[in-house]
């Protein structure tokens, strides 16, 4: 087994035990009747409407923008070697400082500092996780509703895949090794 | 390991496989707004909830209650128990199972369920919802769940 299956392998099992079920449909109509009679499930289509609102990505964003983190903050960064060749490297030349922002610990911080508009991940479906997963969705950065009528659901980002080739996903995994 | 054990670790992971979330309060909410969404597909919905809790209509039941038994010619009146007589119960009561608890569960399971009387809603709103009619135990004793570990293990007749 080489080491790309064996990394498939723990993802697979883990998305066996953690994530439960597909609730896309569900949430969906309830975002779509938001503004019912009964409070409780007004409340309910209300946290459906949240959960189908796209996820800001300010890191991604940072990063187009022209900037990388280290520990001492976020720096100018230099072009990538794809960048340079696909001509997208221009913005290396278009500033002319400050070339640290130490002042901004998240990636937020630093899209407010600099007007960068974060980009906005779309929501595709909702699933049922267990709590330990959704404790390490939310670290991710993803979207999980960890009340949803006595469920914890989570908000994802992609489709058309196995959930355990999410990058999330392999991202806990490699965490877990 | 008895044979007692052995069912009751097969029922588990029956469960553990087959059943993937408790839905109870998300059918309390949406089953108290019946009625009152504006959406359509919302009031749909909400119906379905609410036709979940209605009871599961225990035919047996009922008519052992009300005087009558099985045989293999057909039923029959029978002779009241002695616990009834000494109880003095009436009989005409309806005797269907209250639902408790509500399941998101495997299309395979949901089709086990359904052939042994269980309600079960196949589509709602993508999920195949189950109405378990007992509460305050492991799923895995329920006595239909039991039925379903016993039909699934049950050895295979040996050919004449």
């Amino acid at each position: 087994m080489t080491d790309t299956e064996s990394k498939q392998a723990r993802a697979s099992r883990l998305i066996q035990q953690e994530v439960r079920a597909c609730v896309s449909s569900l949430v969906s109509t309830l975002a779509n009747g938001a503004g019912v009679a009964s409070t409780d499930l007004n409340a309910l289509t209300e946290q459906a409407l949240e959960l189908c609102l796209p996820i800001l990505d300010y890191e991604e964003a940072a990063y187009e923008a022209g900037w990388a983190k280290s520990t001492e903050g976020w720096f100018w960064r230099k072009p990538t070697a794809d960048e340079i060749e696909d001509g997208t490297a221009d913005f290396y030349f278009l500033r002319s400082g400050p070339f640290v922002r130490s002042d901004a610990t998240t990636a937020r911080d630093l899209c407010d500092a600099e007007d960068i508009e974060p980009h906005e991940l779309e929501i595709f479906e909702h699933w049922i996780v267990s709590d330990w997963l959704a404790d390490k969705l939310e670290a991710k950065g993803e979207n999980v509703d960890r009340e949803f009528a006595g469920l914890t659901v989570w908000a994802r980002t992609t489709t058309g895949q196995a959930i355990s080739i999410d990058a999330v996903i392999e991202s806990i995994v490699d965490d877990l090794a | 390991m008895t044979d007692t054990e052995s069912k009751q670790a097969r029922a588990s992971r029956l469960i553990q496989q087959e059943v993937h979330a408790c839905v109870s309060n998300l059918m309390v909410t949406l089953a108290s707004g019946a009625g009152g969404a504006p959406s359509t597909t919302l009031n749909t919905l909400t119906k379905q909830a609410l036709e979940l809790f209605s009871p599961i209509p225990g035919y047996d039941a009922a008519a052992f209650d009300a005087g009558w038994t099985q045989s293999t010619a057909g039923w029959f009146w029978r002779e009241p128990t002695t616990a009834e007589i000494e109880a003095g119960t009436a009989c005409f009561t309806f005797s269907g199972s209250r639902i408790f608890e509500h399941w998101t569960v495997s299309p395979g399971l949901a089709d086990e369920l359904e052939a042994r009387g269980e309600k079960v809603d196949r589509n709602f709103a993508g999920l195949n919802v189950w109405a378990r009619a007992t509460t305050g135990q492991a799923i895995s004793i329920d006595a239909v769940i039991e039925s379903i570990v016993d039909e699934m293990y049950a050895p295979t007749p040996e050919p004449l």
